[in-house]
Parts: C-alpha cells; structure tokens; sequence
C-alpha cells in the first residue's frame, strides 16, 4: 500500500470526520440507515446542480484519489476496468465489471490477470478504446509528473517500482502490461494477489488515449469514457458536463445516466449549501452537496421536520475510528484487554455528537463490506465495564499502568481524550494526554519509535474489501521507521499467515469470510479498540430522486442521482 | 511631586487640593500621595475590587467547586441529551443552566461550565502574572543597564531589543512548541506543568523589549539628575546607583507598564489556548473554551458568551486600573 497517499487519504477522512462531528452537535433522533427500495430508477432529461465547498482535487483518472472527486469523476467521467453496483444499500459496495467483460481472470497462482474488453466501449471522440489505452494509462500513473493518484500499480507490477513513467521510457513502455490484442490486456504481478479486481476499480485502470495525453493539463480536460463529456471547466469556480454521444449505455451496467446536465459550482461555505437546499428555492430544487455534510446547528431541525427529512440520506461513510493499542509498549494481552473493557465508546461517541456521528464499532472493518463479519470479543456495553478492566488489570499485576494516548489537537478531539481519560483512569491506568498538532498527526505517529501507548486514528479504505482495511493497518512486514499505518505495531505470525493466505484466495465470497474472521483474530489480540463506524447525513433538493449514499463512496450516488 | 499641566484628569485634582486645605501643610510621601488620590478614583476603586476579587475566585477554585458539589474534569452525563446530539439539558438558550450547573454544562461532555472557568482563570491568570515577572525582571535590569551604561552596552542591548521587536512572535510560538514540549518532556517536566512554564517563560521573553525601552529611555534622563551625579561623585558604584538611586525612581513605571501589560498576556494565552498550543487537556483554560465554543455559537450562544464575557471583564478591569495607576503615579505621562 502507498504509504504516503492513504496517509492523505487518511488526513482527508480526518476533514471528513471534522465536518461530520459537527454536523451531529445538534443531533436528532438516531437516523435510519440508508432506504433500500431495489434499484434506483428515474426520468432522463433535466439539469443536476451539485454545491461544492472546493474544486475537485483531480478529474485526471491517474490521479484522482480523494472521495467527492472519485465518486463524481469515476461515476461520470473515466471508466475504470471494474467498478461498484449503484444501488443502495450494503450492496453498493458490490464489486462489477466495468469496461471489462468479467471481473478479470487470475492465472500462475494469481500472479496473472487478464481482462477482455468490451465491444463497443469508446472514448467521446468515437475513437474505440483498445488494450493499449489501457496500458498507457496505467504506465502514466507511474510518472513522478502525475502526483497524487494511488500507487498499487507501481506497487504491485513486475518492475513497476523501477518504471519511469510513459514520458522518460523512451517508449520502451512497461513489459509486465501486455496486450495480446485490441480487446485483451494481461497483468504480470510481482506477488500473489486474489484480488487485484478491486485494485483495478480505481481510476488508474482508467484508458487514456496517448495523443491526447496533456501531461499535467489533462487534470483540465481528461477524455471521457462515461456518460458525460466536461463541456467547461472553470477552476475554482465550475465545471459542466453534457452527455457523451459515443457513450453506449448497453455497455454499461452501473450508470444510469439521467440528468442531460450536470453543472457543479465551487467555493460555497457549507453552511450556504445547507441553507439553500433546506430553503428549496426554485433553482435550488435540483441541486445536491456532494462534499459537506448536514452541518450541526441545521441536522435537528433537518431531522425533525418530516418534509425535510425525506430529502436527506442518512448512512455510513466508510471510515472507522479506532484507538490503535501500541502492542509493543503494551505487552500484555490482559492490560489490553482492560483496555478495550475500560473504554467508554458512548461518551466517546457524546463528544462527537452522539447517535448521528455513528454506530458503535466491533471490528475494523465496516459494515458496508462485505468482507464485515458480525462479532463482539469484548461482550461490553457501549459505556464499558470498569470493573471487568480492573480485575483483568489487577490479574496481570499492573495496577496504574501508565497510558499517553496521542491525538491531532482539535477542540473535539480534546474533549474525547478527556472522555478516554476519564474511563481508563476508573479502570485503574494512569493516563496523560498528548495531543499533536493536526497538520503533522500521521507523520508524528507514524514513527514507531516515539508513537506512545494509544493513538486515535481513523482509516477509509481505497476499495470496498478487507484486503484495503487489515494488511495496511495490521501486516508486520509493513512496519516502517517513519510513515507508518499499522499504529498497532502488531507483528504477529498467525496474523501474517492468514493474510497471506487471505490475499491468495481469488474466491472473492471466500476471501471476505477470510478478512472477516482476522478482523475477528485481531480483536482478540487486542491491537485495537474499534470506536464507531462514522456516519454522515447529506441532503438533496426536492426535485432529486434517488436519493440514497452509496455504501463505497459515503455521498450521495452520482451514477443513479435523477431530476424530475 | 507637583501637578503639571500634562496631567488631563481634572477630578484628580480636587480632593487633593481639598484635603491639603482641610488638614493643613502635611510632609506625604510620593506612595501616600499616589493612594491617597487612587482611592478617591471611583474607576480604580472598582477595578481594584474586580481584580482581587477574580484573583480570590481563581485561588479559591477547588474550595468554591466544592462547596457547589462540581468538578472541572467530571463528564455529568445527566446534563447532556443523548437524543440530541449531547447537547445540555434544558436551561435558557439551550446552555443547561440549572441548580446543579449554576452556568451551564460543555455540550458533547457535561463537564461543569463554572468549574471550568474557575479552574481555567487560574492557569490563564498564574501564566499571565509570571510572564509579566519575566517581562519585567529582564526589561528593568537590561533597560537600566543599557539606559545607564550607555556605549556599546546600549548598543547591543537596544539592537537586541528591536531584534525581538522584529520577531513574529505568535508564529514563532506555535513553530516551536513542539520543540521546546518534546525538550520539557525528557527533561522530566511533561504534560501541563511543561505546557505552563513554556508559555510564561516564551510570553514573557518576547514581552521584556517593550519595556526594557521604557526603561532605558526614564534611566537615560535621570542619570544626569544631581541626585545621581552625588552619589557617583562619592563614589557608588554601578550597582548602588543602579539599585538605590535609580530603582526607586522607576517603581510607577514599572507598576503601571505591570498593570498594563497582565491583560496583553491573557489575551496572549488565550489566543494560544485557542489556536491549541496551550495546555494538555483536560486542563481547562478560557482560550480553550473559547475555541471549543466557537461552533456552538448557534445551538449554545451561552457557552460561547460565558468564557468570553469572563476574558472581556479581566482585561478591561486590568486595563482600567493600569490607567489609573498611571495617572496617579506618573501625571505627565500624556494618554
């Protein structure tokens, strides 16, 4: 995994989290989760407006990575080899085949994948996207020149570590992408991954047609292969999009492609996107957010009025928030038992708003997965069990076991470390507080070293499967000096051993049930205790229909979303 | 000391005038006379009032929590409504307000809004009040070595004086605070103690050039009063002259530059607090209320009112009473 990028994904989710802890302050009943009534469905025509804080960081498919801009450019721009169900529900995160026929066929003990692509997929010049569109997309994520975007492919090709990129080769290109002809393009992997299909989902399996290719100014205008063109795109303040004519919707079994227009406007403070699609003015009747959330002073009132109430969709947005045990300076497996007896994920949860911040965690991997196993190790009520964590404490001889629990220093996360603190100190630790500046929080605890007994984290994954959630947080061989992402430091054999054999299994039905059940080992070695499954609220115009968030992206659904 | 026609403050005037000729001709010393006109200036009286009495509440902090049954750091989850997003409980403008919690409770938490603020004045105040020792310590005796010294003394110490003029404090503040915690911490003071001691020591190095100026500038016309030119023509040395000719004419300075610069400080605390370079929670201070508040504003205006309402009443009572100081200790100092 590239440490470095899902650091910033990471960091992302943290705005993510600071956006949605305060749009649970002012807190309404416990929402429903998403409504599941079947597959979306809706009238073609009209024009979408979609109210944005910020400009999308990247719409280059090479470098696009952070959530909005993923679920707006994957869902309407650049098609990727594989892609995810639009569909309410858990089964949003449903993994489907996209420009490719299939989900991908593993060979030399998954070391090997071919796609075939299908007939009639092309670009919105008319020109057929063949395999070596393909290949050049995946070899020009690998330049230094296009920065930002996930690093798998570099990761994980044959000499794609050592690979300079499409523009420094010499037009040698990367061997271990081949195409055997037009329509059929083989991976060669430098190790055994069962499922590379969920890799490839990512905007870097996105063709690019070489002639066309800008360099860094393609982010201004990248080529489509979906439904919609980019008609204009004024940074910082809007982008167009129009129908694509060369795009053939019986190619395509995610987008639904209903409105004729979409117009996205940027740079509103969140706090007018809420007030002008609560006010439902006429213009704003067919608007959405797409990168803020209900904000605090507005969710009661949003939650508590009926009318208004209809028009939100309420559900998980894929992040879990964890207190990562740091398994090397707490040694003992019973200390941290206590541990994870001792927490109070209710007042935890209070601090950030309560029932609307989310639902309280067991495990790291979210329900929106598959791979999601329903267990509970540490049979406590939400408010923990003091008593249980002291005589666990007491039995391992460790009375006053001093704790430092590191966090990124926002108000709110302040009020959670006192709320740690305060549960642990019952239990019988000593606790003292650290708080980290929050522009270098992941740099400072990513260093082994001098990351201290407890550190607050929160992870998102980059695809809905276990294989983006426990490897990066729990593989010991991915341990490093600085940058590091398994805060637990857990460097267990047993561990190891069943990841690997979890990345090895291309079953993707069986691979989950594998993730589920380390997620559920991992619990039981205590390396971390698993806080809440955040939450968000989002709110659309009364003229959008299909309004649910989808179970991958945590927003509102860009592919099914329709105007009347 | 006579009035001079610097001094605008009419109705200081009368009751000294008032009083001579009531009692008839009376030898006074200059701090007589000084409280003796402070006490007949209403505004000084009650800012006095307010000061010792803030100061009495932060002192008093655990005794008075106590008494009222409340705690700083305890989370009264009775206070809050997890239906609505722990929120406080009832009370007016949604701040949960009640007998228990005479000014509310923290939304997301319940911790006690009047303990907290009672603890918090006493970490805002005790940093403010040592950095203005800091602040003062150096700038006298470095004011007065330069002002009296002259050459190249003066020259070093005035070029070291606009050098940290020139200094972008608060940036540099928050640019090494990691630095200067991480160094407390192996040096065996961590957590808030650490916190504490770096800000007075930070706050109040950054603040002695302004006074050190004022300082050089009273030393370099007093040491040419015959006063001093005596004692030197009898041989004292540097430090008698500094300390017994010319300390002694420098005390209204330093009190009003004192009473003046306490409220600066707080202010700089709070600022810090707020931007979150202050102290470890869960030591409450008003900087990180006020932060904290800043997004309840709407839902809980209270809570954002409480803590700064209580910021706004120290500063201006410690402004008030620093200028009325100075109008009664230095009456030509111009306004």
């Amino acid at each position: 995994m590239t440490l470095r990028k899902n650091a910033v994904r990471l960091a992302a989710g943290g705005a993510v989290l600071a956006l949605t802890a305060t749009a649970c302050g002012g807190g309404g009943g416990s929402s429903s989760s998403t409504k599941s009534s079947g597959a979306p469905k809706g009238d073609k025509g009209g024009t979408l407006n979609v109210l944005l804080i910020a400009d999308f960081e990247h719409l280059d498919p090479q470098r696009n990575y952070v959530s909005s801009a993923l679920n707006f450019g994957s869902r309407l721009l650049t098609r990727s080899l594989t892609g995810y169900a639009s569909v309410p529900g858990p089964n949003g995160s449903q993994l489907v085949p996209d420009l490719a026929t299939d989900l991908g066929k593993p060979s030399d003990g998954n070391k090997t994948w071919t796609f075939t692509l299908k007939d009639g997929v092309k670009f919105e010049d008319g020109s057929a996207i063949k395999c070596a569109d393909v290949k050049y997309g995946v070899e020009r994520s690998m330049s230094d020149q296009i920065t930002a975007g996930p690093q798998y492919a570099k990761q994980y090709l044959v000499g794609g570590d050592k690979y300079v990129g499409p523009y420094k080769d010499g037009g040698k290109g990367l061997d271990s992408i081949q195409c055997t002809d037009d329509k059929t393009i083989v991976f060669k992997l430098n190790k055994a991954i069962g499922d590379f299909n969920y890799t490839t989902s990512l905007p870097t399996f996105s063709p690019v047609p070489k002639a066309k290719d800008t360099n860094i100014k393609y982010d201004d205008h990248p080529v489509s292969t979906g439904p919609y063109k980019i008609q204009s795109y004024a940074r910082q303040k809007s982008l167009v999009l129009v129908r694509n004519e060369n795009w053939d919707p019986e190619t395509d079994t995610i987008r639904k492609a209903y409105p004729d227009k979409i117009v996205a406007t940027f740079g509103l403070d969140p706090a007018v996107i809420d007030q002008r699609l609560i006010a439902d003015a006429p213009q704003d009747q067919t608007a959405i957010m797409l990168d803020s959330s209900i904000q605090a002073e507005n969710l009661a009132s949003v939650l508590n009025d009926p009318n208004l109430k209809k028009r939100t969709a309420a559900g998980l947005d894929g992040f879990v928030r964890y207190l990562a045990i740091n398994t090397v300076k707490v040694k003992d497996l019973k200390v941290r038992q206590a541990i994870e007896y001792a927490i109070n994920k209710e007042s935890y949860r209070g601090t950030r708003g309560g029932a609307d911040a989310g639902d309280y965690a067991t495990g790291t991997i979210t329900p929106v997965m598959k791979s999601h196993k329903d267990f509970n190790v540490y049979d406590a009520p939400p408010t923990g069990d003091p008593a249980k964590a002291k005589g666990l404490l007491t039995s391992a001889n460790a009375m006053g076991f001093k704790l430092k629990i590191d966090f990124a220093n926002t108000p709110t996360n302040a009020k959670s470390g006192a709320a740690f603190k305060e549960a642990l100190d019952k239990a019988g630790f000593k606790t003292t507080l650290n708080p980290i500046n929050p522009d270098t929080y992941y740099d400072v605890i990513g260093k082994p070293k001098t990351q201290n007994e407890l550190s607050l984290a929160g992870w998102g994954p980059d695809w809905p499967n276990g294989s983006s959630v426990i490897p990066p947080l729990f593989d010991g061989k991915q341990i490093v000096p600085e940058g590091n992402q398994n805060f637990a430091q857990l460097n267990d054999p047993e561990v190891q051993a069943k990841i690997a054999a979890a990345n090895n299994e291309t079953d993707l039905t069986k691979q989950a049930a594998l993730w589920g059940d380390l997620d559920e080992l991992i619990m039981q070695k205590a390396a971390v205790v698993p806080l809440i499954y955040g939450k968000t609220n989002q709110i659309a115009g009364s003229k959008v229909k299909n309004v649910y968030l989808h179970a991958f992206y945590g927003e509102l659904d860009m592919a099914a979303l329709a105007v009347q | 000391m006579t009035m001079s026609a610097g001094d605008t403050l009419t109705q200081d005037h009368a009751p000294v005038e008032d009083v001579g000729a009531h009692k008839g001709i009376e030898g006074r010393s200059l701090g007589q006379i000084a409280w003796f006109r402070l006490k007949h200036d209403k505004i000084a009286m009650l800012s006095m009032f307010m000061i010792i009495l803030i100061l009495l509440l932060a002192i008093l902090a655990p005794l008075i929590t106590k008494v009222l049954g409340v705690d700083p750091t305890t989370f009264y989850r009775a206070a809050v409504d997890p239906d609505k997003g722990f929120l406080p409980k009832g009370g007016p403008l949604g701040s949960g307000i009640s007998g228990d919690h005479l000014l509310g409770v923290e939304p997301g938490t319940g911790r006690d809004t009047l303990a907290r603020l009672l603890y918090g004045a006493r970490i805002s105040l005790l940093i403010a009040l040592s950095a203005t020792v800091v602040s003062v310590v150096i700038g006298t005796i470095l004011g007065a070595l330069a002002g009296y010294l002259g050459g190249k003394m003066d020259a070093f110490i005035s070029r070291l004086m606009d050098l940290l003029l020139a200094f972008p404090q608060l940036i540099l503040l928050i640019a090494m605070t990691p630095v200067f915690v991480t160094l407390l911490d192996q040096l065996g003071v961590p957590g808030t103690p650490g916190r504490v001691l770096y800000l007075i020591v930070f706050i109040g190095f950054f603040g002695w050039p302004y006074f050190g100026r004022i300082i050089r500038g009273q030393v370099l016309s007093l040491r040419e009063r015959e006063f001093v030119e005596a004692a030197r023509s009898l041989g004292a040395g540097t430090g008698h002259v500094l300390f017994r000719q010319l300390l002694p004419n420098l005390w209204a300075s330093i009190l009003v530059f004192s009473s003046l610069i306490i409220p600066t400080y707080i202010g700089t605390e709070a600022a810090l607090s707020f931007l979150g370079v202050g102290v470890v929670p869960p030591t409450p201070t008003w900087g990180n209320m006020l932060g904290d508040s800043v997004r309840y504003a709407r839902v809980d205006p209270l809570y954002l009112f409480i803590p700064g309402l209580a910021l706004f009443t120290v500063v201006l009572f410690f402004n008030l009473f620093g200028d009325a100081l100075r109008d009664v200790l230095d009456p030509r100092g111009s306004r």
